[in-house]
């Protein structure tokens, strides 16, 4: 590198260090517990992980034998996301956002087209602190406005040093869903999810 | 809280029985509507008793409406909730209206039903017209579902009471709790969390211990 394009380098470095200062730190501050949670999933962005189901009620067999990949893709002050890939099905994506009163969970659901599933953006808000390694997010009103049924959901996603956990379980059903990720492996990102 | 609903006989005018007899074809549509409707429509005298009840309430409460008819409304609703009905529908007989208003009426069967409720008022009847719906599933839904939260913030809280750093002796195993009290493993854990123990014995102390 000569030292006309060294010095730009420089100048660039500078730049983003500089903007990257300006950034708001994060989003609405959150509990110690949260703010542990939050930083924990964080410290995985850009990394893919595989994961198998650990439990699955009949409803969930399409799920079965096929590969399970999350990947933790984008990263902001205040926004997750981590797209949830089914074998070759890129539909889903969970999406974590800080609020002024916890984390939020949400299901963004897209056809291979990029447009919208007609049930999307389902999903629920954490009441409480919970725990560094676990949350508890119950089903929120536009969840319910999609179905009642879908009322009586409950995710929790847990993150520990070795593993990364997703669960639902739906009350006053047999429906419970839970997939576990071994986060001492990555494995090669994935194509992006359908409608990034 | 305002005053109960008087019993004194309604002599408003029921202009839905009027205008049904002019069988207007309007009114006629009307009276199709008002039989077919899934929802619960209904108009609510000032005096506290239902004028007119389509016949979704029998199908929900399993009274027959003459019944409902014959009493005071705030009977057939749950004693926890008559202070605020009775608000509520002082606020709407006052020009109000009420939107997503819930409360638990009773059924023939003695059982409850969750029913939410739009209202209106129509003052130059003397009436309110309402219409409610059957909740009942997603308000069992909602308490099942504030039960499994409770749970699981609980099965946290336990969880986090093992991970405190816990003293224990190097000889006996024993665990040192904060009243300086020293226990066996089995009993800390028991008396800590909901876990229980079955004993047996393992593979090395069988062969070291009791072969």
């Amino acid at each position: 590198m000569n030292r006309s394009a060294h010095s730009i380098t420089l100048l660039a470095f500078a730049a983003v260090t500089t903007a990257c200062a300006t950034f708001p730190p994060a989003g609405p501050p959150l509990a110690p517990e949260q703010e542990a949670f939050w930083a924990a999933i964080r410290a995985h962005c850009g990394r893919a992980y595989e994961g198998r189901m650990t439990f699955s009620s009949a409803a969930d067999t399409a799920m079965a034998g096929k590969r399970l990949v999350m990947h933790v893709r984008e990263c902001n002050a205040s926004e997750i996301k981590i797209p949830f890939h089914v074998g070759e099905d890129r539909s889903r994506t969970w999406v974590l956002t800080r609020t002024e009163t916890g984390i939020r969970l949400k299901h963004d659901h897209r056809h291979v087209d990029g447009t919208s599933d007609a049930i999307t953006w389902y999903g629920g808000d954490t009441r409480d602190a919970g725990q560094p390694h676990t949350q508890i997010f119950p089903a929120d009103p536009h969840t319910i406005s999609l179905n009642p049924v879908y009322g009586t959901n409950v995710w929790t996603m847990e993150i520990h040093p070795t593993r990364f956990a997703y669960q639902l379980i739906r009350t006053g059903t047999d429906r419970r869903f839970r997939v576990e990720f071994d986060l001492t492996r990555a494995v090669p990102a994935p194509p992006a999810p359908w409608g990034s | 809280m305002p005053p109960p609903p008087d019993n004194a006989p309604d002599t408003a005018p029921d202009i839905t029985v009027t205008a049904r007899n002019e069988e207007s074809p309007g009114r006629r549509l009307e009276d199709q509507f008002f039989d077919v409707a899934i929802d619960m429509l209904c108009l609510l005298g000032y005096n506290g008793h239902f004028r007119r009840l389509n016949p979704a309430w029998e199908q929900t409460l399993g009274f027959t409406r003459e019944e409902l008819m014959s009493r005071p409304f705030i009977e057939f609703v749950h004693p926890d909730d008559r202070d605020r009905t009775l608000s509520q529908n002082a606020e709407v007989r006052q020009g109000g209206k009420a939107r997503s208003f819930e409360n638990r009426y009773l059924c023939k069967d003695g059982s409850y039903k969750w029913l939410r409720w739009n209202a209106a008022p129509q003052p130059e009847t003397g009436g309110i017209y309402s219409l409610a719906r059957d909740i009942t599933a997603s308000k069992k839904a909602e308490e099942d579902r504030e039960q499994l939260v409770r749970e699981l913030q609980a099965a946290l809280a336990e969880v986090q009471t093992l991970r405190a750093i816990l003293p224990i002796c190097s000889y006996c195993r024993k665990i040192r709790d904060d009243e300086n009290y020293w226990d066996t493993v089995e009993g800390y854990i028991s008396r800590h969390t909901a876990t229980q123990f079955s004993h047996g014995i393992c593979p090395s102390c069988m062969a070291s211990q009791v072969e």
